[in-house]
């Protein structure tokens, strides 16, 4: 995490472009401002000065929000993010993990037909889908906000929330019945089936929880994913949150605020992960027993 | 009957607009404002805000000319020299206490003060001992502003200054409260902040202190910040903004018929180029910068590039400046058949060294915001049948600007410039040799001493003479290739009223009215 987020701090300050090249005209006053912010001392001095602050439980201050603390940016957004990204994970998996059982239980042609519609979901990208809901629900139907952020009102979180879930629901359905079809192929399975268990309820009774495992290990990759998604719904959604302070923060070029949400999101995708690793013995508990060898 | 379906299925009522009230209107921003603090402002967002909140010396009427604005009136000395402002009895902060000559003071010398670090000090150099408070090697006393009674301000300039009550209309020249609890922030324009939300939305209200808060009439406005130009043109059709500010070029010609009366397309004062690096082989030969320059057709690019939104331009001073002389400069081919430019620019070429058989590589550098790319293709098109071939080098916009002053690693860059005041020195700053932009990366020519004198003469047509033969030098160097005079495409609700063509791209929402 820390590697990721020093990398960041390292190859951000290579990168063309600076905070103040679009804000200060003129050598004199981009120096005088550069000052301001620290900008004019060595990367290693700026660096160590970093660190520091991060001992403190601190992210500076913002380059480009002039005076913010980059923390307070972060999270206050990141308290938004929550509230789209949270739901449509649930709405998402809800839609993968239901359909992947359906799908298990159903015949050839219908899991084709769903699988299909999956790399569909999966290879139309979220700017093409987020605009597309917003077109057809908020302008020509009105029953849903266009776009937007109210506190404390969810139906502008609903297209967001949808628009986000679509494709995350694709790919984990994808992985979904990827592993369910191996299970099912098991030995074990084949045989509770020729003891007459019936084709749904060896699903879910027997196949579903040894299939869990492998989707479990997608959870990294689908709250990056998510993550992901959420820069691009925030922006056609004008929704205040960690995608858009990112976005901001790239094209502004604000160190310290790229800086602090790359530790904050790797953070979130490693922890996401520790979860996941720290889950299988409740799934299996074979995977948490030490095996004796010789 | 599937919206009502929708409507009950899903349990939900349809939105409620963000307007609350007949008299609240809700302006969109491209970004978000970086900060609201007027001294350290340089964004049109944060103009947008910050001009609805405080005003200085001199403000902006319904039109973009400059009005009174704390200051009733003003005059000039005889020599051009000092400035004095006679403060309005009825300018008040938002607490009810009046705005002193004290006041005035302080913000001139807050904004100029290093620690600041006002991106719009420079505007102000002009002011005796500003440039040296800036640098840290004066001291706040020296500052030629003062307080000569409670109620008038004099400035002291160091070179005449015509259009000076225009710089100080800029939200950097605003007043700062002086012995006054600074835990209470206080506002001195038309509205006061109520709310934020960061990087999302502004409310503002009705300041009922203001000099002239009778003739306000919307009592709220809302600015909301709306970076997607597909989503504020979304949020436009459904009510929920009543201005877009920022429509691209490629949208606003595809605008649906229903808004398309509602598309405003106000000239401003703002032009687009290309600068040639000078000091980059082989453009340190004027042939192949003037061979350049003559391929590129301006009306083409107007009519069929930019589809007839934004006239072209043949000098380096854009249409709207004032107090410039009437028959300006201009490339001394406008007028002239492509077919006869065409043939110059193969001579010069071939007298170089360079044909269709013995091609030449140039890299052109743009921006990836607004019509750069499009323009930069137009532009390698045409110079490709000519023998050069070209790189293009994209990068964002913060990137871009940054070259300039980092490894200048082009041979012909895009750029954009906007004036707030105006002035014809905003454009020709941009090319001196000395000046803290050399776009060209130029080294010869006259335009410093022309500049220079021109910053000494008191009289409007002389100094208009002198930067008139500036711009001359500047394009008989062939060093800058004007393209375009820049214009702002906006969607206006046809409710709101007020809303009038300015030259700068500024106005208050002071001066706006909207029918229920």
């Amino acid at each position: 995490m820390m590697l990721v987020a020093s990398v960041t701090f390292v190859l951000i300050r290579q990168a063309p472009g600076n905070p103040l090249a679009t804000t200060f005209a003129g050598q004199a006053l981009r120096a005088n401002a550069a000052a301001q912010v620290g900008l004019d001392r060595p990367i290693l001095v700026q660096y160590t000065d970093w660190l520091r602050h991060l001992a403190r439980g601190e992210l500076g201050e913002s380059m480009v929000f002039r005076g913010q603390p980059v923390r307070a940016l972060i999270f206050d957004a990141a308290a938004i993010t929550l509230q789209i990204a949270v739901p449509a994970l649930l709405l998402a998996a809800g839609l993968a993990l239901g359909g992947a059982v359906l799908a298990a239980a159903a015949s050839g042609r219908a899991r084709r037909w769903a699988g299909g519609l999956a790399v569909l979901g999966i290879a139309i990208p979220v700017f093409v889908t987020a605009p597309f809901l917003a077109l057809v629900i908020g302008v020509w139907l009105r029953v849903l906000p266009v776009a937007g952020y109210a506190p404390g009102d969810p139906t502008y979180l609903l297209m967001p929330i949808l628009a986000l879930a679509l494709p995350l629901a694709a790919s984990l359905y994808l992985v979904s019945t990827q592993a369910l079809e191996e299970v099912l192929s098991h030995p074990s399975i084949r045989t509770a089936r020729a003891k007459g268990l019936g084709r749904l309820h060896t699903v879910t009774g027997h196949a579903f929880r040894a299939a869990a495992i492998p989707v479990l290990s997608f959870a990294g990759p689908l709250v990056a994913a998510t993550l992901l998604g959420s820069v691009v719904v925030e922006s056609v959604f004008d929704i205040p949150g960690l995608g858009r302070v990112f976005l901001d923060a790239m094209t502004g070029r604000d160190y310290a605020v790229i800086a602090g949400t790359t530790l904050v999101t790797s953070a979130t995708v490693i922890l996401t992960n520790l979860v996941a690793d720290l889950s299988y013995p409740l799934l299996d508990p074979r995977q948490g027993m030490t095996r004796e060898t010789g | 009957m599937l919206r009502l379906a929708l409507v009950f299925a899903m349990g939900l009522m349809a939105p409620t607009s963000v307007l609350g009230a007949e008299r609240s209107l809700t302006l969109a921003l491209p970004a978000a404002p970086l900060t609201l603090d007027p001294h350290q402002i340089s964004t049109s967002p944060e103009f947008s805000v910050v001009l609805d909140l405080y005003e200085g010396l001199t403000s902006y009427g319904p039109t973009g000319d400059i009005a009174p604005g704390i200051a009733a009136s003003w005059s000039v000395s005889g020599d051009g020299l000092t400035w004095t402002f006679q403060l309005s009895p009825h300018a008040r902060w938002s607490d009810g206490t009046e705005v002193t000559a004290a006041d005035v003071v302080e913000g001139f010398r807050h904004m100029l003060d290093p620690g600041t670090a006002s991106p719009y000090a420079g505007f102000f150099f002009a002011i005796n001992g500003a440039e040296a408070l800036n640098n840290g090697t004066g001291g706040r006393e020296g500052l030629g502003v003062e307080a000569v009674a409670p109620d008038r301000v004099d400035i002291r300039l160091n070179t005449a200054d015509p259009a000076f009550p225009k710089t100080v209309a800029l939200p950097a020249a605003v007043p700062r409260p002086v012995g006054r609890s600074s835990d209470q922030v206080l506002y001195n324009g038309a509205y006061m902040l109520a709310d934020v939300r960061a990087n999302d939305s502004y409310r503002l209200v009705a300041n009922p202190h203001f000099r002239n808060a009778a003739s306000v009439s919307i009592q709220e406005v809302v600015h909301m910040v709306v970076t997607d130009p597909n989503t504020c043109i979304r949020r436009f059709r459904v009510g929920d903004v009543q201005v877009c500010p920022y429509i691209p070029t490629d949208l606003a010609l595809s605008l649906s018929d229903e808004l398309v009366p509602q598309r405003h397309i106000p000239e401003i004062t703002a032009a687009f180029y290309f600068a040639a690096n000078t000091q980059r082989p082989p453009l340190d030969d004027i042939r192949i910068r003037r061979a350049l320059n003559l391929a590129l057709d301006r009306q083409v690019v107007s009519d069929q590039v930019l589809g007839g939104l934004m006239p072209p331009l043949y000098g380096v001073v854009p249409r709207g400046v004032e107090d410039y002389v009437t028959d300006p400069p201009r490339l001394d081919f406008m007028g002239r058949s492509p077919f006869d430019r065409q043939r110059e620019a193969r001579q010069l070429l071939a007298d170089a060294g360079i044909d269709p058989e013995n091609r030449v590589k140039l890299v052109l550098a743009h921006s990836t915001l607004g019509d750069d790319a499009a323009l930069a293709l137009y532009a390698a098109d045409q110079w490709r049948a000519l023998g050069v071939d070209i790189d293009f080098a994209a990068r964002d916009f913060s990137a871009h600007y940054a070259m300039f002053d980092e490894d200048r690693d082009y041979h012909v860059a895009t750029f954009g410039w906007i004036s707030e005041t105006r002035d014809p020195i905003s454009f020709l700053e941009l090319f001196r040799n000395d000046g803290a932009y050399n776009k060209a990366n130029r080294t010869t020519g006259q335009i410093d001493q022309l500049m220079a004198q021109a910053s000494q003469e008191t009289d409007v047509t002389s100094r208009a003479a002198y930067l008139a033969q500036a711009e001359r030098d500047v394009l008989d160097s062939e060093t800058v290739f004007p393209l375009m005079n820049v214009r702002l495409v906006e969607l206006v609700s046809d409710r709101l009223s007020g809303w009038k063509e300015t030259e700068t791209g500024l106005r208050l929402t002071r001066h706006l009215s909207l029918a229920p």
